[in-house]
């Protein structure tokens, strides 16, 4: 597999799209290559990154209680 | 009597499945949204028409993405027009660009002594506050954002992510890679901006 192969498939890759086969040879290209491995990581940590900061915020409780009421009137 | 205790036992069966989702649901409607008022409104919503429609869900199958279709849908059709939503990106300029390789750009420019590569920046990546991508993915037109968002806060397959929006599968990954491409052209702008690429350290 060549660089742009793999970095055709970065996205594929870090959302979990491809194949096993596919996912291997990717992983193969990226234990040889620091290039790629490092423009992976990359993605991969701005895609953890957007996770992280869109699971911190709690719902609000009054907003529990008016889906709760509007269940039980 | 039967009438009640069919309804109780469908509100405890409703319960169960989706207020353990509530928090999750709001956290994406304050991204979908922009502001807690609406994601509130949002919410409230998308749970009353759950309750509403909850003899079509199909016992057995995925609750999380079921429930936020609904709120995928509540928002299409009556927020997005509320709150001015980003203009439009020229995509032909946003296509090849890689925040990624605009760091190690600057690093090497301001740090000559020796060679950095993309290793490094996955370290000033990480000095971004919460509050920047948070900016950044709001600065993302609705359309894009929100496949990003089923994406990466959801954790959902390209399959799922077009059956939330009615979409095809090459429709969903073309607006997750342009998503992914303006927030870091966002990101980049900010971290710019505010000159806080220096010494190589945002
Ligand atoms: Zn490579």
């Amino acid at each position: 597999m060549t660089c742009r192969e793999a970095v055709r498939k970065l996205y594929d890759y870090i959302d979990n799209e491809l194949d096993n086969a596919t996912t291997e040879k990717i992983k193969r290209h990226l234990e040889l290559c620091r290039l790629c491995c490092d423009q992976f990581e990359f993605e991969k940590t701005l895609k953890e990154l957007v996770h992280k900061c869109c699971e911190s915020a709690k719902a609000p409780a009054v907003l529990k209680d008016k889906i709760s009421k509007c269940l039980n009137p | 009597m039967q009438e009640n205790r069919r309804e109780q036992e469908k509100k405890r069966e409703f319960e169960e499945l989706f207020v353990p989702l509530l928090d999750n649901l709001y956290n994406i409607a304050l991204r979908m949204t922009r502001n807690s008022k609406d994601a509130e409104d949002l919410v409230q919503e998308a749970y009353l028409k759950a309750y509403r429609f909850f003899h079509r869900f199909e016992r057995g199958t995925n609750a999380r993405a079921w429930i936020l279709t609904i709120l995928t849908n509540t928002f299409r059709t009556k927020y997005r027009k509320k709150k001015q939503e980003p203009d439009m990106v020229d995509f032909q300029a946003i296509e090849n660009f890689c925040l990624a390789d605009e760091m190690v750009k600057v690093i090497k420019a301001s740090d000559k002594s020796e060679a950095k590569g993309v290793g490094e920046v996955v370290k000033l990546l990480k000095d971004y506050v919460s509050d920047d991508i948070i900016k950044a993915l709001e600065a993302v037109p609705e359309q894009f954002r929100l496949a990003v968002l089923l994406s990466d806060v959801e954790g959902f397959s390209y399959q799922e992510i077009a059956e939330i929006l009615n979409v095809s599968v090459g429709t969903v990954k073309s607006r997750i890679f342009r998503g992914r491409k303006i927030l870091q052209k966002q990101l980049w702008d900010f971290a710019r901006e505010r000159g806080i690429i220096r010494d190589g350290k945002i």
